[in-house]
């Protein structure tokens, strides 16, 4: 059996994969393996995925490219690498990232597990509060600028945080 | 306890018991959290990284969950010591791989395990046998819980726990199951089954994960979706999805043997015969044959040996677990005799 990748040398290296969804079998000589990685590190990664995606978003938006005020990281070296610098980032790039977190979990909005939820109801509610100030403000702006795409996302992230305030106090 | 003790244990997950252990290897749920306003492991330098891992440490070896299991740095293993962690699943090939100052954290029964500096501050998982993603989950709601009491973590209400790839961001959950489908691959299903999970919002991986290869008719299926779901809603959709791909086995296995019983026991009586009799076998081989024989087991055709030592060989077969028993490095020929003999050996015991 000659080698799927080069046609010439003899396969040793037996290997399924998935890729897009369907199992792929493939038989490759020691050398083709190597090059292809197979056995050593993950043949495909979620960055290119990423980084892909914000091709994407690009064709329609462009962005500014800002930098986080906490790690530095700039937006555009995001989308090169397809990982966040530190927590501060989420803020940093809201904007941005709204449309990218939109096509990969099909929603922007936080439904699970609260930090924290179990102690300090009254600090947690203080801080949820002041989210909800800082996400009225971006709705007004959102409005304002008529992208009443982000503006609807940003009222049904009020709506919801609101509610977490009321469950909270109700709760305590 | 010491690594070394963790190394001559075995791990809980591979009893080979728990709900519909006959198609369901282990359960697996794993949480991303990190520190607030310190740069995730891979954009930090060597003083932020090293400040998270004591920072950590400190609190991990405070807690109840690792009094008598292992809190341990990285970089005092040694590469073989590595391998067998990643081989049993208590630390990722990432993890293994990267030049960050990071740790590790194991529970006495191996349930539980905390890689620290992974991708993210810490990785939490909870790893059982069987199908017991509630069980996991009550657990590991219990380690976070437990966790944030002292550590700040990097939270918003609106987008939930945050992590350095977006596409782990919310709940920061990943819940897994390990499934062993011989019956749906051998029909040819397997691809339509698959598709339909896919397209239901799942991820389907291989033995070791993201990247890795379909070995043995293993399959990894996790949710993929982790931002406005919580984390009761993913695990129970999950559930729901799971039990129908367990279904289709159970059937896939019965249309077998009503429809092509000699064919079916032939290669299960052929895998046997080569893992009790063979002088030099592959890991991959073993891995295939081994999959075989559980299946025959599983069905009935073959008595005497049990779940949990079927799943065992899975990995006491694996390269370092063979190199750790023989307690020195071993070239793939020698590696070869010696796991043929282990095989023989176990299977004699019956």
């Amino acid at each position: 059996m000659l080698c799927d990748i080069c046609h010439k040398a003899e396969a040793t290296v037996h290997y399924t994969e998935i890729v897009h969804n369907q199992m792929i079998k493939m038989d490759l000589c020691e050398a083709c393996a190597m090059a292809k990685g197979v056995g050593v590190q993950s043949p495909f990664s979620i960055s290119d995925l990423l980084s892909g995606l914000t091709e994407i978003d690009d064709n329609n938006h462009t962005y500014e490219d800002v930098a986080c005020p906490c790690c530095g990281l700039r937006f555009s070296e995001f989308r090169k690498s397809g990982r966040l610098g530190c927590g501060d980032c989420y803020m940093a790039f809201a904007e941005q990232l709204q449309s990218l977190l939109k096509t990969i979990h099909k929603n922007t909005q936080h439904k699970g597990k609260r930090y924290r939820s179990k102690e300090s109801g009254a600090e947690e509610s203080v801080s949820l509060k002041e989210t909800v100030k800082k996400l009225k403000e971006e709705l007004n702006k959102a409005i304002a600028e008529e992208a009443y795409e982000l503006a609807a996302e940003l009222r049904d992230q009020v709506k919801e945080i609101e509610r977490q305030i009321k469950d909270g106090s109700a709760a305590s | 306890m010491s690594l070394n003790n963790i190394l001559n244990t075995k791990c809980e997950w591979l009893s080979g018991d728990g709900p519909d252990c006959d198609i369901v290897l282990s359960s697996r749920i794993r949480l991303a959290r990190n520190l607030k306003g310190i740069p995730f492991p891979n954009a930090g330098d060597y003083r932020s990284n090293n400040e998270v891992l004591e920072k950590i440490f400190r609190v991990l070896r405070k807690t109840s969950f690792f009094k008598k299991g292992l809190v341990a740095k990285l970089s005092e293993m040694s590469d073989l010591e590595k391998q067998i962690l990643l081989e049993r699943h208590l630390i990722s090939k990432e993890h293994l791989i990267n030049r960050i100052e990071s740790g590790v954290a194991i529970s006495e029964k191996q349930d539980l395990s905390i890689m620290v500096n992974e991708e993210d501050h810490m990785r939490i998982q909870v790893l059982k046998s069987g199908f017991r993603l509630d069980d996991c989950w009550e657990l590991i709601d219990n380690v976070d819980s437990e966790l944030e009491q002292h550590l700040d973590f990097a939270y918003s209400p609106a987008v939930g726990y945050l992590t350095a790839c977006p596409t782990n961001v919310g709940t920061g959950m990943r819940a897994s199951i390990m499934l062993h489908l011989p019956g749906l691959v051998l029909m040819e299903l397997i691809n339509k089954v698959m598709q339909a999970v896919i397209k239901l919002g799942m991820t389907v991986r291989g033995f070791y994960g993201e990247g890795s290869e379909v070995l043995g008719n293993l399959f990894q299926i996790s949710n993929q979706v982790t931002l406005g779901k919580s984390e009761k809603e993913i695990i129970s959709n999950l559930n729901r999805v799971l039990n129908l791909v367990v279904e289709h086995e159970r059937n896939s296995r019965q249309l077998m043997r009503q429809k092509n019983e000699a064919r079916l026991q032939d290669r299960i009586g052929r895998a046997y015969g080569i893992l009790a009799n063979a002088h030099i076998i592959s890991s991959k081989e073993t891995i295939s044959l081994i999959s075989a024989l559980r299946m025959g087991m599983d069905m009935g055709y073959i008595n005497g040996i049990g779940g949990g030592s079927i799943n065992e060989l899975f990995i006491v077969t694996q390269p370092a677990h063979l190199q750790q028993s023989a307690g020195e490095l071993l070239d793939a020929e020698t590696r070869d005799i010696l796991r043929a003999k282990l095989i023989r050996e176990r299977l004699k015991q019956k």
